[in-house]
């Protein structure tokens, strides 16, 4: 057992499997399995580790592990072997593994002890997620670009519900230039309503054109008053839909409203 | 009883003595009597070259002298100073000649190495003890040391620590004045860039605005009028006039931007983060050269370069990917910009555009080689590799 890589203990521990049995299950895996030993030492590692790593295992044994981690992630990584000599407990982390032709694999690292009461050596488990790192990095990319897109039109973009006072589910940046206030005044009405802000005088009509569209299932385009924070009366031009269940319910109002005058 | 008569003056000089000799601590006994202090403050803080100015105050003789006969067992003194990638630069004595196993422990001590720290500390290495006195700057931000070196056993500390004050005082004032002197010249550099660029901005920038639509006038009337001569020219004028305009951009842009913030590897990564919220595409940071990328001497050069590189890449590259990384090869510093595009060779390339020109050039500037290229994989590859040896120590 010793002579294919293991550790004796861990063949005695594993007592009743042969050893070429072991051997082939852990290579059959499709995580890289490693044993560390003192001074951070790779003592065995399994087939995986050679196709994430692209040094066979041999090359591997005795290298020291921090080695094959990005420079970046070598501090977390014996923050977290300590935190794992000073709990016991497994520890899992995510770093990134150089490989040979210089890419970079994203891990999730999860290090256990072998021995109960002797600190080395320690298995791990390194299952690569790089495919879902660089999905969630599309996705945040996605989100960040769309957002930063819909805060910096010189317009307040907007969802809501559809009620006298126009409960805002959804208000872009563009509402600070627009009213004067900040977004997050106007959201779920926290500390004023959309309604307010709209002219006296305005108010009735906005409401039954906003409903006759809807009735109609068309969008709708308006021009009213708005007060602003500042005092003064600014002309609005704003041009919305509907948005409706299966059932032909309506959800709530989307659209966009532009300032009439320039700032 | 006869009034005492008291002489007023008398009086009041015998009372100013008495409370000057009361109130006006006894005039510390220089334990190194032949040091001036005060020249040794005054020295650092007025000095254009810390590094040659240090060995040779170091080495003073009547310092040295001194040390030998009053610390037993005394070897050597030591300045540490900050330096770029959190390391420091190590002075001593300019005759001294330093034990190699000495200078490399200094050298491998990094700004956050344990057992280093802001209070004064005992260090051991083979035969040698060392005591680190540290010396603050205002905000205690950064941290420089001075080191006595004994060869044998340290005398107490509490002897050294006296006999050593007043030299670590004047060191740590002489290194205040120095850091806030080029300070102020940075700052009154960055003022002076500031203003040239408002001006630049406001005269000459304006006026090639101005050639740049006349001479595309000029050539479009050449054209209609089916002048092929007269449109050679003004091509060739409209192309100058593109380059200078958009030189005179760069040059603006160069002053107002206050480069580096704090460390090159931060400033790119802003750099990045500002771009990533125009577009968007995947950004990928790999940065796997830390300390040597801030050891760069041109990191307001090679700044440029890479947001001359990135602008190009959100503009003209149709990525949906990009990483950025920063490596140490034996022989030099790359940074690689990679995206997943359309590449270069497939690009149009306009008459107008400047922004490559200028990059080589700056490139040259600092002996580095630019090279912009398509990768196999697809998308174009920017390479830049800055020679190892420029890196400072």
């Amino acid at each position: 057992m010793a002579g294919s890589g293991w550790p004796a203990k861990i063949a005695e521990w594993l007592q009743g499997v042969s050893p070429l049995k072991l051997n082939n299950i852990v290579d059959s895996l499709s995580d890289a399995v490693i044993v560390i030993e003192k001074h951070n030492k790779l003592q065995y590692c399994n087939q995986h580790w050679s196709r994430l790593s692209g040094h066979s295992p041999k090359n591997s044994q005795n290298q020291v592990f921090s080695q094959f981690i990005h420079p970046e992630d070598r501090v977390s990584w014996q923050v977290a072997l300590q935190k794992f000599h000073q709990s016991r407990e497994s520890q899992l982390l995510w770093l990134r593994i150089i490989d040979t032709s210089g890419e970079v694999h994203w891990c999730e690292i999860r290090v256990q002890p072998i021995y109960e009461h002797r600190p080395f050596p320690v298995s791990a488990t390194l299952c690569d997620i790089t495919p879902q790192i660089r999905s969630d990095q599309i996705k945040e990319a996605r989100y960040r670009s769309l957002n930063s897109l819909v805060n910096r039109v010189p317009a307040m973009i907007y969802r809501s519900r559809n009620n006298v006072h126009w409960t805002m589910e959804y208000v872009s940046d563009g509402c600070l230039e627009l009213t004067g206030y900040q977004p997050e005044k106007m959201v779920n009405n926290s500390e004023l309503s959309y309604g307010s802000l709209i002219h006296a005088d305005d108010r009735e009509g906005v409401w039954c054109n906003v409903q006759k569209a809807i009735q109609a299932n068309r969008s709708f385009e308006l021009c009213y008053r708005l007060l602003h924070a500042s005092g003064e009366i600014r002309r609005v031009h704003e041009k919305g839909c509907a948005i409706y269940s299966d059932s032909g319910s309506i959800l709530g109002i989307e659209g966009v409203i532009f300032s009439l005058q320039t700032s | 009883m006869k009034p005492r008569v008291v002489n007023f003056g008398q009086f009041l000089s015998f009372n100013l003595s008495t409370l000057r000799n009361r109130y006006t601590p006894a005039r510390r006994k220089s334990v190194f009597p032949s040091v001036d202090y005060s020249d040794i403050a005054f020295q650092i803080a007025t000095t254009e070259r810390l590094s040659e100015l240090l060995p040779n105050l170091l080495a003073q003789s009547a310092l040295q002298a001194s040390c030998h006969s009053q610390l037993e067992n005394y070897d050597s003194l030591y300045v540490l100073t900050p330096a770029p990638g959190m390391k420091y630069h190590v002075h001593t004595a300019a005759n001294n000649q330093t034990d190699p196993q000495l200078l490399n422990y200094f050298e491998a001590l990094t700004v956050q190495s344990r057992g280093i720290s802001n209070s004064q500390s005992t260090k051991n290495l083979g035969p040698f003890h060392f005591i680190f006195f540290p010396l603050q700057n205002r905000e205690s931000d950064w941290m420089a040391y001075l080191v006595v070196a004994f060869k044998g056993k340290t005398p107490q500390d509490n002897q050294t620590a006296n006999l050593l004050r007043p030299l670590r005082d004047a060191v740590q004032r002489g290194l205040l004045a120095h850091q806030n002197k080029v300070e102020s010249v940075a700052r009154a550099i960055s003022q002076e860039r500031q203003s040239q660029a408002a001006d630049l901005h406001d005269s000459v920038a304006q006026i090639l605005g101005y050639l740049k639509l006349r001479s595309s006038s000029l050539s479009a009337l050449c054209l209609e009028q089916s002048n092929p001569t007269m449109l050679k020219i003004a091509c060739d004028i409209e192309e100058q006039i593109g380059f200078a305009h958009r030189l005179t951009r760069e040059l603006i842009s160069s002053s107002r931007l206050n480069g580096i913030e704090s460390n090159l590897s931060f400033s790119i990564q802003n750099a990045l983060e500002e771009l990533e919220q125009h577009s968007g595409i995947v950004f990928e940071l790999d940065n796997r050269a830390k300390e040597d990328i801030e050891q760069l001497p041109y990191p307001n050069e090679t700044l440029f370069i890479v947001r001359e590189a990135l602008c190009n890449l959100v503009r003209h590259s149709h990525a949906s990917h990009a990483r950025i990384i920063i490596k140490t090869e034996s022989k030099a510093l790359t940074i690689l910009i990679e995206d997943n595009g359309i590449g270069i060779q497939t690009r149009s390339k306009r008459r107008d555009s400047f922004g490559l020109r200028i990059m080589e050039e700056r490139a040259r500037r600092m002996r580095a080689q630019l090279t912009v290229e398509d990768r196999q994989q697809g998308g174009t590859r920017v390479r830049l590799d800055i020679p190892r040896d420029h890196l400072t120590i």
